[in-house]
């Protein structure tokens, strides 16, 4: 049924829109990958020159979901207003309590500046939904933007974040999506902040390595994204019932042959999970909602990346399993068995090098982080958690495939209690996708 | 830890379970499996290496235009 809204909105939205000289030029059926060029983009990223002046007039609403807003969003709305002068910025409540004195102070506040509107969702519809809704207003209005930007309501931006996400998006018309860099606000707050921050720079970093390779990036992140209007509407908006809807919309336009990359020059920051808890359900929230938008890929060249890692990764456990009960009959070369752990020490002293140099690039980093970066142990139990977290996503996925195709009451019975189980260990088919709910 | 940049988390290195598989390969020596846990760690070790291998052309390419 979702889907089906998506799809009429599709019609709907696309006939609102007039085209314009960079909507036109960005026109991807030009767009060619051959398997050639693809297996080519393997050691040598494709290059995405500016193909436009920078456009100075271009239309950029941003849109803010906000479910339970606090401070900082009153600070993201005025410094986005401030900071950029020809920015439209709405607001999207999806339903936040009306009896709590607070959160009606707060959204009176973020309603009195000026270029600001405020817009309440009828029931609560989760971030894609919000998303959506914010894009049917458009569309009731006939407002036509060029850029949408998308953001989390715990976000701090520079001044220069915005345009260099909109100039950077307009100068190239094959890019339908471009997103920022993503910074941790309270890395300093405890060692689990800190691996996060570090963590940070390694998915930077990887962005960066995805540049112009498979369509780019695996993840527009939901945290400060600007979109090709044209794009987004093009595919239909955001598909809700995700659980990540960021790494869907960024699956779909790859899909439809748009390419995406990240702005090095647009900072923006956020507040991770301070407590274990939270941090472990923000990731079983990331593994299983990956998990799913990786099984719902319409191409797989949208998803490679996953697709390569989940399939090394359970290739890896079923060899570690199958070496952990067999035994052999002793005639294995030596050599081998050499070969493998010359290779993974080799991969070890490679990305740990790697590790260190990228610190250069951390511009918030201080001397625990350095501290715990040369450790290493630290983040290889970090890493370790995740992984476990990744582990009961397959665990979780598998039993969601399975209770598609009970249909004896019984077991319905029975697996709703499983159920309930999966939902205290963080794992659930929705939430909201934000740190605090 | 590098890993393969999807939302596969950075524990899916190989290196210290690449380690601990060799280890058991040295005591159970099982050939056909010994081989295939070969290929898989060349296969790590190729994605991880095109991996920075890109990151540094992507990095250069963004000195050289004055981005960084």
């Amino acid at each position: 049924m979702l889907i089906a809204t998506c799809a009429v909105g599709t019609r709907h939205w696309g006939s609102q829109r007039k085209p314009t000289m960079a909507s036109t030029l960005s026109s991807v059926s030009s767009d060619t990958l051959t398997a050639r060029r693809l297996a080519a983009s393997f050691f040598i990223p494709l290059v995405h020159e500016a193909q436009l002046p920078v456009q100075g007039d271009a239309r950029v609403c941003a849109i803010v979901p906000t479910r339970m807003p606090t401070a900082l969003t009153v600070r993201l709305v005025r410094e986005l207003t401030a900071f950029n002068p020809n920015l439209e910025v709405i607001v999207v409540d999806d339903c936040s309590s009306q009896s709590d004195e607070q959160i009606v102070k707060i959204f009176r506040e973020i309603a009195s500046y000026s270029r600001v509107r405020v817009t309440r969702t009828p029931v609560n519809k989760l971030k894609a939904g919000a998303l959506n809704h914010a894009l049917s207003y458009f569309t009731e209005r006939d407002e036509v933007y060029d850029v949408i930007l998308t953001l989390d309501d715990d976000v701090v931006v520079a001044e220069g974040t915005v345009r260099a996400l909109v100039e950077e998006l307009m100068q190239h018309p094959r890019l339908g999506a471009m997103c920022s860099q993503c910074r941790v606000l309270n890395k300093n707050k405890n060692i689990l902040t800190r691996l996060q921050g570090l963590e940070y720079v390694n998915f930077n970093a990887i962005r960066l390595a995805d540049e112009g390779f498979m369509r780019g990036p695996l993840v527009m992140h939901g945290m400060l994204t600007a979109f090709r209007a044209s794009a987004l509407y093009a595919v239909g908006g955001f598909e809700e019932g995700h659980l990540i809807e960021d790494y869907e919309i960024t699956a779909r336009l790859k899909s439809a042959g748009w390419h995406v990359r990240s702005s090095v020059q647009a900072p923006a920051w956020t507040v991770v999970p301070e407590t274990l808890s939270r941090l472990w359900r923000q990731r079983t929230r990331w593994s299983y909602g990956g998990i799913t938008v990786v099984a719902r890929a319409r191409s797989p060249l949208s998803v490679f990346q996953d697709l390569l890692g989940h399939s090394a990764f359970i290739a890896m456990l079923c060899l570690v399993a199958a070496l952990n009960v067999t035994s052999g009959s002793g005639e294995v070369p030596l050599f081998i068995a050499q070969a493998i752990i010359s290779l993974s020490l080799a991969q070890l002293g490679i990305s740990y090098t790697f590790q260190l140099w990228l610190m250069r690039t951390y511009v918030e980093k201080d001397k625990w982080d350095w501290l715990i970066r040369l450790l290493l142990i630290p983040e290889f139990v970090y890493s370790y958690l995740m992984t476990l977290a990744l582990l009961g996503s397959y665990v979780f996925h598998s039993f969601v495939v399975l209770k598609r195709h009970i249909i004896t009451n019984a077991a319905y019975l029975a697996l709703g209690v499983v159920e309930r189980g999966f939902r205290k260990l963080g794992y659930a088919e929705t939430q909201w996708g934000t740190q605090r709910v | 830890m590098i890993h393969f940049g999807g939302t596969v988390s950075l524990g899916t290195s190989l290196s210290p379970i690449g380690a601990y598989a060799g280890y058991l390969l040295l005591h159970s020596g099982n050939y056909w499996l010994a081989v295939c846990f070969l290929a898989l760690t060349a296969v790590y070790f190729f994605v991880a290496g095109t991996m920075l291998l890109r990151y540094i052309i992507n990095y250069r390419r963004l000195v050289r235009r004055g981005a960084i």
